[in-house]
């Protein structure tokens, strides 16, 4: 799953609230069960375990109850990843958005195998697509097959519809979903797509290019096609308009950032190269 | 000429200001590409994810435009190009001020002979026929403003340039009667070919006849008495520079000269002209002063203004449509060197 022969890639996923999965695993879950974080002192008629008995709660109780110490389990967390394969993901800058998305699946299950959660991940376009459509499993063939199938597929299709129809794919447990993009469809999708996993804890993982706007061909005449709608225009780059770009980015960033914030969901913007190291700073910050 | 570039006369030719034809009319039918830069560009478009992150740009969009436009351009010139496109042929009139005047000019195989009788023997001797070329050239050139007509004339008359104002021609009619000429001297029907220039136009100023020889011939009465009539029919001013060769007896018998049996052609002649009843002059041409004089007399004719209709041949326009259509290709091709194929 990783690049072979590279070095390991890997990040650290955490999330700011309490698992509620009955399988034991690496996250904070609010079930009770073999853990070692201390929850509550619960009478013993309750919680049948002598072994934990809560010694100093027992002798301050007034009516000679034993209490025993209750602990939280540590649950898995089911991680989704729901990708936009949309044209506008084929583009290709400094590096081809669709190489870096497939490379980041790799990265996430693998990281998430590590830490020993089921991932899975939904393919959309203007649609689900049923060949991408992968549940969340531990089964790390199963995953690296439909990545390999997956980085053989040209995005040609435009909408966003898919990706808010993927949201009940992802079952009613509340799961971490990165929903990987480039975001290059309107606010109000947009907002109806993080409504639509309002259920879940959403990482917005904003793919762009570089050449999109900072490094844009420095001077020439552009007949620009838009990957989606096929729509030309035909563009003269200079530095002003660049300038510009960047402007129309920078605003576009802001927007944003403001809608997934609205929401609760702190965007990482994925540009050109992964780094693993700033994803992990991401997920500490987050 | 003194005015020029009147209208186009409507009627007579002339089809208003804008006569243009193609030699292929079914080609324009291919007009209908010049669509083709406003349907489909024919650059290779550079893909971007989405087009709305792209700020909208007058420059950019006057560029698309212009390079559309300048496509099409491209394309319409060389069709019309191809169809051969072409301004008719005009009449255009013209006012000028001065006489209409046809030369007759002897090319008799005399005027090839010296003044003094004899073929030219010494390099650079002036033959008579040359000394007739110099003569008129020189009164060409004193007076460019008239209209003027050529016949030359042997045995039989030849008809060399319709009454024009077109001094080049004149001239470019005048320099080769230096060469040899050949034959007899016929007189009556050169005259009657010339007066003939004048048949079936308005009088628009002096007619003049301007005869130009060296010998003469008898006019019979028959001839002679419709020459008459025409001559006053048209009313025509005859001139007749006569090129005197040595021993020649002259136009005017000198006083006791006895009269050959016959008569002396020219004299007859002469006498013939001076009894048309018309404005008549002879000017002896190894006078010096004689072609001044004839010039001095041509002054206080009567000027009129002329009018004369000048035809303009048709004009090709194909090849400014190629260089239009070269020079909005070259355009494209400046642009498609600064084209961005990919967006990266």
């Amino acid at each position: 799953m990783t690049a072979q022969g590279a070095e390991v890639r890997e990040f650290h996923y955490r999330v700011g609230w309490r698992t509620r999965h009955a399988l034991p695993g690496h996250h904070k879950s609010s079930l009770t069960g073999a853990g070692h974080e201390y929850a509550i002192s619960a009478p013993l008629l309750d919680y049948p375990d002598p072994r934990r008995l809560d010694i100093r709660r027992s002798v301050r109780d007034p009516f000679g109850q034993l209490f025993v110490r209750t602990y939280n389990q540590h649950g898995i967390l089911p991680v989704y990843a729901v990708v936009d394969l949309t044209a506008s993901m084929g583009f290709q800058g400094t590096a081809s958005k669709q190489a870096l998305l497939v490379e980041f699946l790799s990265i996430l299950a693998f990281s998430a195998s590590r830490t020993g959660d089921p991932f899975g991940f939904v393919g959309c376009t203007g649609e689900v697509l049923p060949q991408f459509v992968v549940p969340a499993t531990r089964s790390g063939a199963a995953l690296r097959k439909a990545i390999d199938r997956l980085s053989d597929y040209t995005p040609a299709v435009c909408g966003a519809q898919g990706l808010i129809e993927a949201a009940p794919l992802l079952g009613y447990r509340r799961s971490l979903v990165f929903v990987i993009s480039d975001f290059h469809f309107s606010l109000d999708v947009t907002h109806r797509l993080l409504n639509a996993f309002a259920r879940h804890d959403v990482v917005p993982i904003v793919v762009w290019d570089s050449a999109e706007f900072r490094n844009p061909p420095t001077f020439g005449i552009a007949r620009v096609r838009d990957s989606e709608t096929g729509a030309e225009r035909y563009v003269l780059l200079r530095p002003a308009l660049r300038n510009r770009l960047c402007e129309s980015f920078e605003q576009r960033r802001i927007a944003l950032e403001r809608i997934f914030m609205e929401s609760g969901h702190k965007p990482y913007f994925l540009l050109d190269r992964i780094d693993c190291d700033a994803l992990n700073r991401f997920f500490i910050e987050r | 000429m003194v005015a020029v570039a009147v209208p186009p006369v409507p009627g007579g030719g002339a089809r208003g200001a804008v006569n243009l034809y193609v030699e292929h009319p079914w080609l324009l039918a291919l007009l209908l590409l010049a669509l083709l830069p406003f349907l489909h560009s024919g650059s290779a478009p550079a893909t971007y994810s989405w087009l709305d992150l792209i700020p909208r740009d007058g420059l950019s969009r006057a560029l698309g435009l212009a390079l559309r436009v300048i496509g099409a351009i491209a394309i319409a010139s060389l069709v019309v190009a191809l169809s051969g496109l072409y301004r008719g042929g005009q009449t255009m009139e013209r006012i000028a001020e001065g006489a209409q005047i046809v030369i007759v000019l002897d090319r008799s195989r005399s005027m090839n002979d010296t003044f003094a009788g004899h073929t030219p023997r010494v390099r650079g001797e002036e033959n008579k026929a040359q000394a007739a070329s110099r003569l008129l050239l020189d009164f060409i050139n004193r007076r460019p403003n008239n209209v003027y007509g050529m016949v030359e004339f042997s045995s039989a008359p030849i008809y060399v340039l319709p009454l024009t104002n077109k001094i080049e021609a004149v001239q470019a009619a005048i320099k080769p009667a230096a060469q040899e000429g050949l034959g007899l001297t016929n007189i009556a029907s050169p005259l009657g070919m010339a007066l003939g220039l004048y048949e079936g136009r308005e009088y628009e100023g002096s007619r003049v006849i301007l005869l130009v020889s060296d010998g003469a011939a008898k006019i019979d009465d028959q001839v002679g008495g419709w020459l008459r009539d025409t001559f006053h029919e048209y009313n025509v001013r005859l001139y007749w520079i006569y090129i005197r060769s040595e021993g020649s007896p002259g136009i005017v018998p000198k006083p006791g000269q006895i009269e050959v049996f016959g008569g002396v052609p020219e004299q007859q002649l002469h006498r013939y002209f001076q009894g048309l009843g018309i404005p008549y002059t002879a000017y002896v041409a190894d006078d010096p002063a004689a072609l001044g004089r004839a010039v001095a007399d041509m002054d206080e004719l009567e000027r009129w203004p002329l009018r004369t209709v000048e035809v303009l041949p048709r004009e090709k326009i194909s090849g400014y449509c190629y260089a239009l259509s070269l020079a909005m290709i070259l355009l494209l091709v400046v642009a498609k060197l600064f084209e961005v194929r990919a967006w990266r």
